[in-house]
């Protein structure tokens, strides 16, 4: 029914009120009226904060979409596009970049492929595949609710769509907040803020052209770029079991709420020694920390450095450079890395 | 099959002729030949239009410009002075044919990329970079390169980047496949670098 339909008809209703006359009819209908809009606010009644990051996660791992958006972190801005599939093979993903360097990623469930074409590099990361379980969600967005206050800020419209606001905010300085747009309809996550504990903006994305779709054809992952005449770099990394006799590494320290989820082996093309992965998280941040044997000859530089919203720190042990890399705040990496020990 | 023949088929994919030259291109079309070339334009119009990437057509642009620049090389025939050229129509023909010829170097750079696709990453001379080496040049000037530095502290910094780079595409693959993820997984490698020596 259009505008103008709708218009006519309140016309004649009101009308039709005035010759039957009276206010208090009048006063009835506008009442009934107000009754129904609240029923129909009421059809989309606010949902519980942590249900809807729970249902975020489910749905991106269900759905086809591809969309344009806005990357903003520390007065740089980057517009890229991102295709994304979901199959029995589980996720595809493909995000280029449509300003500055055509930079672009294709990932699946085993490896990531980065094209650099400001370098003239290819990097390929292969992994085992990570199994994914959603039936983790919950309990682990559970525990967080000791670190974080999580509400909903209220709706708003992104790429033209409704969505709500989902505010989480860190309970000590150790963590960032972030404020989540999820799509009303979807679930799917439209658009990102990531803040410190005062709520200072570090990092920003939000969709401005966004569509689910229920087909994605595969020639939309195919990289762009041909990567011809270009350095390859090939990597892998496996979870491994630790033999006895290895050289292992563990944090020391480390947040409330943080364990270590996973331990990954990695070989890479140009170090001596295979790089030790180590992970941690609270359920919602995430520290990695990277242990590799460097040769003597090479110097590096140590100290803190970040990218976009995730902060790392560099320091030297004997000669193995220890890496801590989150999406935290820089004195979390600081203490991640010098907390870490080796069994010798 | 003669040059204006030729002109004739890439200007009708481009929509460029009014209906009765078109109907005469239609029968022009039983040939064999002119078929092929047809399909052939179509395929290159199809792929400069909608289905290569930003970089890639301004490449093709570029090429094209070049080509325009050298009709002599790669052109088709300069018009002959005593033939009336109908008003614009004749150079925007020139620049179809060109810009075709700038897609079939393209085309040759995207076989080039599914032999890589099919196996191990090949050293391939891209046909763009055979018939314009000083293009090539410029599409392959690495950026990242700060001029005042030192061929060796420019080696330095890239293994640092690289090192950096990877513990960053590590990291973002397990907050992708951990819990929440808050934003989609390797902005951060595509974003473009920070500015050297900010």
């Amino acid at each position: 029914m259009s505008q103008s339909q709708i218009n006519k008809q309140n016309l004649l209703i009101l009308v039709s009120i005035e010759e039957l006359d009276k206010t208090l009819l009048s006063r009835f209908l506008s009442l009934l009226l107000m009754l129904v809009s609240a029923t129909s606010f009421a059809a989309d009644q606010t949902p519980p904060a942590q249900q809807l990051i729970r249902q975020m996660s489910e749905a991106n791992h269900k759905l086809n979409y591809e969309g344009i958006f806005i990357y903003r972190r520390q007065g740089k801005m980057d517009t890229m596009r991102i295709i994304h599939k979901v199959d029995e093979n589980g996720i595809q993903e493909r995000i280029v970049s449509l300003t500055g360097v055509a930079r672009e990623i294709i990932r699946d469930k085993n490896s990531v492929i980065c094209i650099l074409p400001d370098d003239e590099s290819v990097m390929v990361e292969k992994s085992t595949p990570r199994q994914f379980k959603i039936s983790q969600l919950p309990e682990q967005i559970s525990n967080v609710s000791e670190y974080y206050t999580f509400s909903i800020a209220g709706q708003d419209r992104v790429a033209n769509r409704p969505a709500w606001i989902v505010d989480i905010v860190p309970k000590d300085d150790y963590r960032y907040g972030y404020q989540l747009w999820i799509d009303l309809e979807s679930k799917l996550l439209l658009r990102s803020e990531l803040k410190n504990k005062q709520g200072v903006l570090l990092e920003q994305f939000f969709f401005a052209k966004f569509q689910i779709i229920k087909e994605i054809p595969d020639e939309w992952l195919k990289p762009e770029i041909s990567g011809v005449g270009y350095t390859w770099h090939y990597n892998s990394s496996a979870n491994y079991p630790v033999h006895k006799g290895d050289v292992s590494w563990k944090a020391t320290w480390m947040p409330d709420g943080f364990t270590m989820s996973d331990q990954d082996r990695q070989n890479v093309d140009k170090s001596l020694m295979p790089v030790e992965h180590l992970m941690y998280s609270d359920g919602l941040a995430t520290v990695s920390v990277f242990v590799e044997k460097l040769d003597e000859s090479v110097k590096i530089v140590t100290g803190p450095s970040s990218k976009g919203g995730v902060n790392t720190f560099s320091t030297m042990t004997d000669s193995y450079l220890i890496t801590a890399v989150g999406e935290v705040p820089r004195d979390t990496v600081k203490l991640f890395a010098k907390s870490i020990v080796s069994n010798k | 099959m003669n040059e204006q023949k030729r002109e004739q088929l890439s200007a009708l994919v481009d929509d460029e002729l009014s209906h009765e030259t078109s109907s005469a291109i239609n029968t022009l079309l039983e040939d064999n030949e002119a078929k092929e070339t047809w399909t052939r334009y179509h395929l290159i119009g199809d792929s400069m239009r909608g289905h290569l990437p930003e970089r890639i057509e301004d490449i093709a642009d570029n090429v094209s410009q070049a080509i325009a620049l050298q009709p002599t090389i790669l052109a088709p025939q300069k018009e002959s002075p005593n033939r009336k050229s109908p008003g614009l129509m004749k150079p925007v023909m020139g620049f179809a044919i060109a810009a075709s010829v700038a897609a079939v170097a393209i085309f040759n750079v995207q076989q080039a990329k599914q032999i890589q696709e099919r196996g191990q990453p090949v050293i391939a001379q891209s046909s763009i970079a055979t018939s314009q080496p000083s293009l090539a040049t410029s599409i392959a000037t690495p950026q990242l390169v700060n001029q005042q530095a030192g061929q060796a502290q420019v080696y330095q910094a890239i293994n640092v980047d690289y090192r950096l780079n990877r513990y960053l595409v590590n990291y973002n693959e397990y907050r992708a496949n951990t819990g929440v993820s808050t934003m989609p997984p390797h902005v951060r490698m595509v974003a473009s670098e920070p500015e050297p020596n900010k």
